[in-house]
């Protein structure tokens, strides 16, 4: 599988991290919130498992060692859309 | 013994003889022949015995696809299993052996299991010898012999193997007519494209095509030639014989294996292609008859180019069934080499006149609208019974050969492994690549041309191969009139897996039990499911199982292949990778001296590290109480190079390291050191280290051996992602410095006698601070922590310095009792203070206050996990807290792994209270001493449970006890 580095173009996959999920982190006051929880118990447990797109961070471990987002395609393994640095 | 050799024709080289030994016989070949070849030639008809009924079989196909000869070739080391006969290129001195067979070929003790056929119905395995359990090891062994699956030789393999990564623009798998023509077109629509064409056999042309067929107005071997020089000719376009596609994978990688000759056995290609051109040809069907596997019964394409390729004859008296046209090319082709040919039986009603004429000018009769019913003979085959389709008298034939021709199946397997579909054409009775498979999908896909798109015509696979070559789309194929009907039955056995064993009946017989769909049925009786994949038996064995459902083919759909292809050696997969490089390790700048130093290595992540160095006459648990006790009473030297390091630069560094640690860092002044402790954003606790604050904007970090990849990842993640736009750099410097740690009472009386340049007393250099300077003519940056309890320094140098460095302390510390000690000493020091490690203690469920460190979690700010500390689980009374664990009997140890239990009274299921995370002989207390997660267990300090360990029997009452045995004030490391 190949991946496209924003900086270094379509690079193999041995060369990256995964990061998982690119949800953005729940903003953080001090204290935990009863509104603020569910967001949070959301953002760590409960994720989206998608037959489809997704979008995700992947981390150019041995190259630019740039953190990106890519969106993926989980039935085809086909990055489907641009790549955001 | 009916196989015979032309005088003439065939490529072989008849003045280069071959000697080889096949079962422990001796006959001779030519250069140019395979194992197959050369057997038949030499008379050999019995190559194997089946699988499961012992029946005796002959060579039956060409290539890739035969079932039944299957080989082990060489010897010692060398031999390899699961060969195929046909595939086996000879050599002089090429020594094989049939695979199935014990204890021979000729005389095979379990046929006598072919009288109990009746018995051992679809499903056999499964019903049999399911129960009991426990007998599985002995039935699997039973199987395993009788089966003859192939020896793996004992020895280690004393070849070499190569492994290449290669992009392409276009890479081509197969080098037949429609193969070439891509590639071909393909260079001369841009010559700087980047080409790969690969095809299984040493020589480019593929077996589709007759040598005598026209392209383009010239005989195809002409064309072939052209073709190879003129793509020889263009720098960018390597050709590759004796190399065979075994899987693609997403992202359009091919996986591929060349046989090579000379000091490299075979070499594993990975290919990355934009495009890829499957031009794999077709495999003939066989056609069903009772008695179908005897030996002499056989591929009508397989027995033609047998003897049109390498002049090696099946027999002499040849009746051919075919359904296919293609069949009776065969027929004439074979008579013309001196093949008699007693009958052409053919199923379908109505033959073309031209096909008519040209039998009855040959004198072949010719029987329509017939089938075989079954073969004869004892050995191999001498006659067949003929009948015609609507019933009526049985015709007998006299024959040493039975050719089988049920049209052709596009040899498509490697379409469907990274999730392209194959369609039921009807026009052609086959299943076929489906081109709207890679709809939406960039980055993998292929484009079948030629006979594997199901073209069969010279016209038709040279005009796929141009368009596929040229990138236009796929051309339309298929015609509309339904043909090659695949006939089925006869009397007595007939087989559709020759390679599994697996008959018309068996496959009934699941259908009648209940599985229905072609993946349960494949599995249920094994169908396809041999080294060969299938490849003969696939779309027949779906033919079957459909008629039996009373259903069509294409309603039943096909079980998809999967990679590999065919069989691939271990050697392959392996390359070079294999030894010292089969997983590189990392090693410190002090490890050759370790090495001479009595060190017992030991795997630590990907580092090598010492445990501890062995003395003469001293047991190993002797050497780490000794290296343990002499840190406590004097002091020791150990490496910890491995610790990774992450140098940190910018203004923002400390609002950085305060998202990523429970503790605050912003306060830290320069020339001070701070433990840190982080956690994941599920709240577990992560790793720990030190960070040093080296001046106002530059700071040095720490993390443990294993963790130095992942902690680098998540600072950049919080810099890039979490905390964007800080102005920090951070630098993975862990292979640039080497670290030495000199712990022990002494420690600071060694260290200044080194005579550093900076001050070393403990005003000047207390618990938690840094100096740098020099050390003799060596630049060092000490920090003063401590992983044992006792007085300690770390000592960083450069790299390249660090052994000079070690070799320097060591000479010094000689009239301080200095001994360097190991990971197991470090171990026993870090128990001994009650210090938690990521992987026994942290072990990814525990949690900062389950480890008491709960005072450390600050308040006020935000960092990664914080928000997931507070919830109600988290926060629960009965979670598991970190304790020590002393045995109540000071003379016991305490089981490593142990479960903790309450006590030993009550029925069975115990409630499991925690476990011991690590243990250690305490040389300073005198007995075995344990740290464990135990539910409740601050609470429960001073009480009695049990360490029990079902795995080695033993149940050892403990007492739980505050988790620092040593010194708990820290006066020792302070001081
Ligand atoms: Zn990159």
């Amino acid at each position: 599988m190949r991946i496209p580095c924003p900086n270094c173009g379509s690079r193999s996959l041995a060369e990256f991290s995964y990061g998982g999920a690119a949800l953005d982190r729940p903003p953080g006051d001090i204290g935990p919130s009863p509104e603020t929880a569910p967001a949070w118990d959301d953002f760590v447990y409960r994720r989206d498992n998608p037959a489809g797109p997704l979008r995700e961070l992947w981390f150019h471990a041995a190259g630019c060692r740039a953190w990106f987002v890519a969106t993926r395609d989980t039935r085809s393994l086909e990055f489907i859309a641009e790549v955001t640095p | 013994m009916t196989g015979w050799r032309a005088p003439t024709g065939g490529r072989i080289d008849r003045s280069r003889t071959i000697d080889f030994r096949f079962n422990g016989r001796a006959y001779t070949g030519h250069d140019g022949d395979t194992l197959a070849s050369a057997l038949l030639a030499n008379g050999v008809d019995i190559v194997a015995r089946s699988f499961k009924y012992h029946r005796p079989r002959g060579i039956v196909a060409f290539g890739a696809d035969e079932p039944n000869a299957l080989v082990e070739v060489g010897e010692g080391s060398r031999r390899t299993p699961n060969l195929k006969a046909t595939q086996v290129r000879l050599v002089p001195g090429l020594v094989a052996r049939s695979q199935n067979c014990w204890p021979s070929v000729n005389f095979d003790i379990m046929a006598i299991t072919g009288l109990l056929a009746p018995f051992m119905p679809s499903g056999f395995y499964y019903k049999t010898f399911k129960w009991p359990v426990s007998a599985w090891p002995f039935y699997e062994r039973l199987i395993r012999n009788a089966a003859g699956m192939g020896r793996a030789p004992a020895a280690a393999d004393p070849d070499a193997y190569d492994s290449v990564h290669r992009s392409v623009d276009l890479l081509v798998i197969g080098g037949g007519l429609a193969g070439l023509a891509a590639a071909r077109a393909a260079a001369q629509a841009d010559a700087g494209t980047r080409i790969l064409v690969v095809d299984e056999l040493a020589e480019f042309g593929g077996l589709g095509t007759a040598d005598t067929a026209v392209v383009d107005g010239r005989d195809y071997r002409d064309w072939v030639a052209d073709a190879v020089a003129a793509l020889s000719a263009v720098p960018n376009v390597t050709l590759l014989p004796r190399t065979t596609a075994y899987g693609h994978y997403d992202g359009n990688l091919v996986g591929l294996v060349e046989e090579c000759d000379g000091p490299v056995r075979q070499r594993r290609w990975l290919v990355h292609a934009d495009r890829i051109v499957l031009a794999t040809g077709a495999t003939e069907r066989p056609l069903l008859f009772g008695g179908n596997d005897r030996p002499g019964v056989m591929l009508a394409s397989a027995a033609r180019l047998y003897a049109t390729r390498h002049a090696a004859m099946a027999g002499r008296r040849a009746v051919v069934f075919t359904s296919d046209d293609s069949g009776y090319e065969a027929a004439f082709d074979l008579r013309q080499a001196g093949v008699a040919i007693a009958a052409i039986v053919d199923p379908r009603a109505e033959v073309g006149e031209a096909l008519k004429g040209r039998c009855a000018a040959a004198g072949i009769t010719l029987l329509a609208a017939h089938r075989i019913e079954s073969s004869h003979g004892r050995r191999r085959v001498s006659g067949c019974t003929v009948r015609p389709i609507a019933g009526g008298q049985p015709r007998r034939f006299t024959c040493d050969l039975i050719l089988t021709a049920g049209g052709w199946t596009p040899a498509a397997q490697l379409f469907t492994h990274a999730g392209g579909r194959l369609r039921h054409d009807p026009a052609l009775a086959a299943l076929v690549p489906d081109a709207t498979s890679w709809a939406g999908r960039a980055s993998t896909g292929m484009i079948a041309v030629g006979a594997a798109a199901g073209v069969y015509d010279v016209a038709g696979c040279l005009a796929s191969g141009q368009a596929a070559g040229r990138g236009e789309p796929p051309l339309g194929i298929g015609g509309s009139e339904a043909r090659s009907p695949i006939v089925l039955g006869g009397t007595g056995k007939c087989f559709v897996d020759l390679q599994n064993d697996v008959t018309v009946a068996d496959i009934a017989l699941a259908v009648r039990e209940g599985y229905r769909s072609i993946e349960h049925v494949k599995r249920y009786t094994t169908l396809g499911m041999g080294t060969d994949q299938g490849k003969l038996a696939g779309l027949t064995g779906v033919a079957v199982a459909a008629a039996a459902q009373g259903l069509a083919p294409a309603d039943l759909g096909n079980s998809r292949p999967r990679p590999p292809l065919s069989p691939v050696t271990f050697g392959a997969l392996a390359g070079p990778f294999v030894g010292p490089l089969s997983s590189p390790a990392r090693t410190t700048p002090m490890h050759g001296w370790h090495e001479a130093h009595g060190a017992l290595m030991a795997n630590v992540g990907s580092w090598r590290r010492p445990q501890l160095y062995r003395r003469e006459a001293e047991g190993d648990l002797e050497a780490v109480i000794r290296e343990a006790g002499n840190v406590r009473r004097a002091v020791g030297l150990t490496d910890v190079s491995t610790l990774g390091k992450i140098d940190l630069q910018g203004p923002d560094v400390a609002r950085l390291l305060d998202h990523a640690y429970i503790n605050g860092f912003a306060s830290l002044a320069p020339g001070r050191c701070r433990y840190g402790v982080m956690l994941r954003e599920d709240g577990m606790v992560l790793d720990d280290g030190t960070v040093t604050r080296l001046t106002a904007e530059r700071w040095f970090m720490t993390t443990t051996t294993g963790n130095a990849e992942r902690i680098h990842a998540h600072l950049e993640r919080i810099r890039q992602i979490d905390l964007r736009g800080l102005d920090v750099t951070i630098t993975p410097v862990t292979e640039q410095w080497g670290a030495m740690a000199v712990a022990g009472p002494r420690a600071r009386d060694l260290l200044a006698a080194l005579r550093p340049d900076f001050a070393v007393d403990n005003e000047a250099l207390p618990f938690m601070a840094l100096a740098e300077g020099r050390i003799g003519d060596i630049a060092a940056r000490v920090l003063r922590v401590s992983f044992s309890g006792e007085r300690a320094y770390e000592i960083y140098t450069a790299a390249g310095d660090a052994l000079a460095m070690w070799n320097t302390i060591l000479a010094a510390g000689t009239s301080f009792g200095l001994m360097p000690y190991g990971t197991e000493a470090m171990m026993t020091l870090r128990i001994e203070k009650g210090l938690f490690v990521p992987g026994f203690e942290a072990d990814g469920r525990t949690l900062p206050d389950d480890l008491g460190l709960a005072r450390m979690v600050s308040t006020k700010k935000e960092f990664v996990g914080r928000r997931s500390l507070r919830r109600p689980a988290f926060v629960a009374p009965d979670r598991k807290q970190l304790v020590g664990l002393m045995a109540v009997d000071r003379t016991q140890a305490i089981p490593r792994g142990a479960q903790i239990v309450r006590d030993l009274g009550g029925a069975p299921p115990v409630a499991m209270e925690g476990h011991v995370t690590s243990v250690t002989y305490s040389p300073e207390l005198g007995r075995w001493i344990a740290l464990a997660l135990v539910a409740g267990g601050r609470a429960a300090l001073g009480e009695t449970r049990v360490a029990a360990s079902p795995l080695t029997g033993e149940t050892v009452p403990v007492t739980l006890c505050p988790p620092v045995f040593v010194d708990p004030e820290g006066e020792r490391l302070r001081g």
